[in-house]
């Protein structure tokens, strides 16, 4: 299954973000329906022309996938594909991922900042 | 003597005149209490006018209320010496609502904005200056298509200040400046050169859904604005800065969106550039101001405060930790609450939705990423400056975000510790309510700086 992530972003934009977009583009692309299907894999296509991929966003997309499946399952099932040629923009968006992945570790794990300062 | 017929006709023609008289003096009364009804009811017309007219007026502006005080305006509107939310909060936020009272106050009547004696301004007071003016103009139009008869458009004409600096942020927030003819006047005056105006744009948080969504668009038109300006300096925006700049904007628009209890932000951009020293040395000075009005983030955290029981007493209890440690702390629970707030998984939303918590913190750190370069001794000193409430909170090189194992914390000390109380020149009390949230940022861009952090150009395509 491939999700191209392209539709989610508005026109004359190069950038996602926003929770309620990426929990709207979850629902819309069936993202919950796809966690269900155990032996299916889902290609996530970002756009060649994307320069940021933001937190709310993702974390709005698929962070109920990552709770129901858990951070290593999840990255079984789902897998990224950068479209773009351009390497600084790849790793500037991979950097945007791997955040993604620290934050919903982070809330998964009950990992805050009172686990530090109380 | 009158013959009995001629006294008999004589009195009939006295009845008849007096019949007469009657009929006059009552004609008379209908008139003057016709007129007198006419004149009641223009009156009662002209007050039923005036009663809508004031209603309608009062409702209009109602949105900007939290700034009007009626009958305090003033037709000059002298802008202080020091125009600055950041160093003089108090005196500038109150010229500012000074201005938004005149408006309100002298509807139709010409005004004017003297800045002759203002040598220093920044951006946020500036940017928040035009905000109201737009859109207490947009008002007032409003207004205007309601009461044709009536003429209410303001006259506002500025004058201009003697400090070429100051004269730099006006045309760089967009008042009506003739760029070439000051560049070609000051040039030698001033190191920053004002490059462009991007213009000033508006969201609506109702725009939930993935196609109505506005923030990439405008977070678009920053890096391109950025992008046009550098380019005059052939160079232009690396992909990190490309998705710092959007992370920036694109968390604090939602932040607005998700948390504020109105419905509009706004945002501008400026860019200066000094070459002074050659274009390949160029230092560009990047502001991004936004702006939102409706609840403050304290507000906002203590609206949810039953719903959000849970988060909202741990943070109550590291505050009251930091409070029995530093007796003589001087910040009140609106501060430090804030301050907490700033750190990666707190959020007023926690119990809709947990992996809430995230924005804030990404904002400040793509802060922190794009505006490392400084030079004290030229005076470039990046600034994150935001004003929510009661509450000033700073963040610079010396005091940002860091991690504390994979959670990224602010804590506005050199010890890094929340239980410690944060630096009073980077968390202060604003004596005066800001009426929302404005964010102001102050970035500096150097070409020698970013090629030695990024090991050379790295826009490979």
């Amino acid at each position: 299954m491939i999700i191209d992530l392209k539709k989610y972003r508005p026109h004359n934009s190069t950038s996602f973000s926003g929770r309620p977009q990426g929990m709207d583009a979850r629902r819309d692309s069936g993202i919950p329906d796809l966690d269900e299907k155990k032996d299916e894999t889902v290609k996530l296509v970002i756009p060649a022309d994307t320069t940021s991929f933001n937190p709310s966003f993702f974390l709005g997309l698929l962070y109920e996938s990552i709770k129901k499946l858990g951070l290593e399952k999840f990255k079984a099932k789902y897998f990224w594909e950068f479209e773009t040629d351009n390497e600084a923009r790849k790793r500037a968006l991979e950097k945007n991922i791997e955040d993604g992945y620290r934050s919903a570790n982070n809330t998964l794990n009950d990992k805050n900042i009172f686990s530090f300062f109380s | 003597m009158l013959s009995p017929t001629d006294r008999k006709k004589q009195l009939q023609r006295d009845q008849r005149n007096y019949k007469k008289h009657l009929k006059e003096v009552e004609r008379k009364n209908k008139f003057q209490k016709n007129s007198k009804r006419q004149e009641n009811e223009h009156r009662f017309r002209q007050n039923h006018q005036n009663r809508i007219f004031k209603s309608r007026k009062e409702s209009f502006f109602q949105r900007y209320g939290v700034l009007i005080t009626p009958e305090s305006g003033e037709e000059h509107i002298e802008i202080p010496e020091n125009f600055c939310l950041c160093t003089n909060y108090a005196t500038a936020f109150s010229t500012i609502k000074i201005f938004a009272s005149s408006i309100y106050d002298y509807l139709g009547s010409p005004l004017t904005l003297d800045f002759s004696k203002c040598k220093r301004a920044d951006t946020a007071a500036l940017f928040l200056l035009q905000i109201i003016r737009l859109e207490m103009i947009g008002i007032v139009e409003d207004l205007q298509e309601r009461f044709p008869a009536l003429f209410l458009n303001p006259d506002i004409k500025v004058s201009l200040s003697k400090t070429p600096d100051v004269v730099r942020l006006l045309i760089t927030t967009g008042y009506p400046v003739d760029i070439e003819a000051f560049n070609q006047e000051n040039r030698e005056k001033v190191t920053m050169q004002p490059i462009d105006h991007m213009g000033f744009f508006r969201g609506n948080s109702k725009q939930q859904e993935y196609r109505e969504n506005r923030k990439p668009v405008v977070a678009k038109k920053v890096v391109d604005y950025l992008n046009k300006c550098l380019d005059r300096y052939g160079y232009e925006l690396r992909e990190d800065d490309k998705n710092s700049t959007e992370g920036i904007i694109g968390e604090v628009l939602s932040n607005a969106e998700d948390h504020s209890s109105s419905d509009t932000w706004f945002i501008t951009s400026n860019f200066s550039g000094d070459i002074s020293e050659g274009t390949d040395k160029m230092v560009g000075e990047l502001n991004i101001a936004i702006a939102n009005f409706g609840h403050s983030f304290y507000e906002a955290f203590e609206s949810t405060k039953i719903k959000n029981h849970e988060q909202y007493n741990q943070v109550e209890s590291l505050v009251q930790r930091n409070r029995e440690k530093n007796p003589t702390m001087k910040f009140g629970d609106e501060q430090l609450y804030t301050l907490v707030m700033m750190s990666e998984t707190i959020s007023r939303l926690k119990y809709k939705e947990d992996s809430r918590g995230t924005g804030t913190i990404k904002f400040l750190r793509s802060f922190g990423e794009l505006g490392d370069f400084e030079n004290k001794a030229n005076g470039y000193m990046p600034n994150l400056s935001l004003f929510t409430g009661h509450t000033h909170l700073i963040c610079d090189n010396e005091l940002k975000p860091f991690a504390k194992d994979t959670v990224y914390c602010l804590s506005l000390n050199p010890e890094k510790d929340l239980t410690v109380p944060p630096r009073e020149s980077h968390l202060k009390i604003l004596p005066e309510k800001f009426p929302g949230t404005l964010l102001s940022v102050k970035i500096y861009l150097n070409k020698q700086h970013l090629d030695k952090k990024y090991g050379g150009n790295q826009n490979d395509n």
